[in-house]
């Protein structure tokens, strides 16, 4: 992965790093060695969700990742260290997994240099889930109007389908995702600023993988304030994966919400996934309008050890032989 | 089956050379021409068979005995004979270059191996010839 | 001893199952292709009259077998047979066919027994020339009473199809995983 910075300080100052398109235990194993370098490197570092960090770690395999890179870096705004890099790559910047520590620290001083002399940090604020969250729940609201750079769009939420002045493939998602988000909500009384974006906002279409996306990357570990701990959730529908991409972990959470209403504890311990996987699995599904809180009166589930399996790890090694674990 | 498709020749002469069949080899008693893809072209029958699923089966086993040919390097023709207990079922293949047959015949236990192949083969050879 | 495992690929003719089998088996997929001579059903020239099939070996020994299944329902007799014991179905449908959900029809009655007991998901051909979206497909399949995943796929994509397996794997996974909890509802 390459690790992607943007604007640096003085020297020992608190930066944050992200890392976007990983493998989730890649993303556990990189908080765990970042939490070891505690005064080793030239700057202190935080780890975030946000992508909106001075550094960003990205999978150089990972479409969306790439796509997020590509429009980082054409703003100058940070630096991007690379992960899996190939085994050609021996850049400052690039790193392989495991993570050993002295790599890691040589990468992120390198990423202090380079941020040196660069604007401020990325701002602590909500998170454009929560924030877009709120918006769609507005009442009377007749559609949200979209800023990021030079674009402008409309999002219906009722229908959740978006007007946009591109087709919102996986590098306009990727720029959104990557940049600043203005959300401005419209009533019936902004009928002028809503036609007159609309003349602009040309190509429609849904918006689930653009919704999903905000979710997964932009929740800031946090569950949406609609979301209740303590309340089980479904899922209405098997969301598009083949638009938004393979993550296994959206795989096994779907199925599971799909067969049966879960609470959040429920699901972390029955996916075995780790709870901040979780929480922008269940943001992402709520935005996309495909989270159903379940109204029938429930006891709690109790998870039974050992059940046998009727495949014997036969599902197990379909995956080895398909690397499915690599989408992760 | 699909209409107008000259490729296969009148029906007529098929359907001749299918009785011819049936009444050279008494142990015969039903025989269906069909398509590879699995449609019916003709019939003769002494007793009723589904004559269209027959058609889809016998493309389908034909088919299939020819990818295990050309899986071990036979090349990729062959004929299928399934001996039941209550009767015979020999699949043949009709080589005609505008568009390959399959012919089925359905014998008695007691038809000999050696005169159910070498009757249908007579009958392959007619359809050929018809062309 | 080393054991088999199998995935059936099925949907109507032309809907890219033996294309999809092509994309992930270790090797070149066995085919019994035939002439196509129902070009009022569809214009290409070669159809699957027996199965296609490739296979994937696994870790121990075992393998994966994928079956492709003839799209016509006149050879629905193979579907029946290779049924058995199968893990699951791919189903893929072509959405640039008029009436694709009719054609879907025949295919996903045959399999529903298969569905129900193991896993099943639908992998709708990708294109700009579709009649239905996702959705369609989705409410379609919910009147049928399945709740099968829908994605839009291009099969000539190993990792769309990837995409179908690690779908399929993980219904099957998360329904053992749900059995061996308890649902006590007041």
């Amino acid at each position: 992965m390459y690790l992607s910075t943007t604007a640096a300080q003085a020297p020992h100052q608190l930066r944050r790093i992200s890392c976007i398109g990983f493998d989730w235990r890649a993303e556990v194993s990189l908080r765990e060695t970042l939490a070891l370098l505690n005064g080793r490197t030239t700057d202190q570092w935080q780890y975030t969700d946000e992508p909106v960090a001075d550094v960003l770690i990205y999978d150089s395999s990972n479409a969306l990742a790439q796509a997020v890179v590509r429009r980082t870096t054409a703003d100058q705004a940070r630096a991007c260290i690379c992960f899996p890099s190939n085994n050609q790559d021996q850049g400052e910047l690039a790193l392989r997994y495991p993570f050993g520590a002295s790599r890691l620290i040589r990468c992120l001083n390198h990423a202090s240099q380079s941020l040196a002399g660069h604007g401020g940090s990325a701002a602590d604020r909500e998170s454009l889930s929560q924030r877009l969250d709120n918006a769609m729940a507005l009442p009377r609201i007749e559609a949200i109007a979209l800023r990021v750079g030079r674009h402008q769009g409309l999002l219906y939420p009722a229908s959740r389908r978006i007007a946009w002045p591109v087709a919102l493939d996986i590098d306009e998602i990727a720029g959104m995702l990557g940049g600043d988000v203005e959300l401005t909500a419209l009533g019936s009384a902004d009928r002028a600023l809503h036609d007159a974006i609309t003349a602009q906002a040309v190509v429609e279409g849904p918006a689930e993988a653009l919704l999903w996306a905000i979710g997964m990357t932009r929740s800031g570990g946090q569950l949406l304030g609609r979301i209740q701990t303590r309340q089980a959730y479904r899922l209405r529908r098997w969301p598009d994966f083949g638009v938004m991409g393979r993550r296994s972990a959206d795989l096994r959470c779907t199925a599971l919400l799909m067969q049966r209403a879960l609470s959040v504890g429920e699901l972390t311990q029955l996916s075995g996934l780790p709870s901040a996987v979780i929480t922008a699995f269940l943001n992402a599904a709520s935005l996309c309008g495909l989270l159903v809180a379940d109204t029938a009166s429930r006891a709690p589930e109790r998870i039974l050890a050992g059940s046998n399996s009727r495949f014997g790890g036969v599902l197990q090694r379909i995956r080895t032989a398909f690397a499915l674990h690599d989408a992760a | 089956m699909t209409l107008d498709t000259p490729l296969i020749g009148a029906p007529g002469l098929h359907e001749s050379a299918l009785t011819e069949l049936l009444e050279l080899l008494p142990q015969a008693h039903s025989v269906v021409l069909a398509q590879t893809d699995g449609f019916e072209v003709a019939s003769a029958m002494r007793r009723a068979v589904p004559a269209a699923r027959l058609a889809a089966l016998a493309s389908s086993m034909l088919a299939l005995g020819a990818a295990a040919l050309r899986e071990l390097g036979m090349g990729g023709h062959g004929n299928v004979l399934i001996e039941g207990t209550d009767g015979k079922l020999l699949l043949l293949e009709v080589p005609l270059a505008s568009q390959p047959l399959v012919l089925a015949v359905v014998a008695g236990e007691d038809a000999i191996t050696g005169s159910l192949l070498w009757a249908a083969r007579q009958c392959v050879q007619r359809i050929i010839n018809h062309q | 001893m080393s054991r088999e495992y199998k995935l059936l690929f099925a949907g109507p003719m032309g809907a890219g199952k033996t294309t999809a089998i092509a994309a992930i088996s270790d090797s070149a997929p066995i085919s019994t292709e035939a002439r196509n001579t129902d070009i009022a059903q569809h214009s290409k020239a070669q159809t699957t009259v027996g199965f296609d099939y490739g296979e994937v070996a696994l870790e121990g020994g075992d393998r994966l077998r994928l079956y492709g299944m003839p799209g016509q329902s006149r050879f629905d007799f193979i579907w029946k047979v290779a049924s058995a014991g199968a893990l699951g179905v791919v189903m893929l449908a072509d959405n640039s066919r008029p009436d694709p959900l009719a054609d879907l029809s025949a295919c996903i009655d045959a399999f529903t027994e298969l569905a129900a007991a193991h896993a099943m998901v639908v992998g709708v051909g990708r294109g700009g020339e579709g009649r239905l979206g996702i959705d369609d497909y989705g409410e379609w399949l919910a009147a049928r009473g399945h709740v099968a995943p829908v994605f839009s796929v291009d099969v000539r994509r190993r990792d769309d199809v990837l995409l179908l397996i690690d779908a399929l794997l993980n219904q099957i996974e998360t329904r053992e995983l749900l059995a061996g909890t308890t649902e006590s509802r007041a």
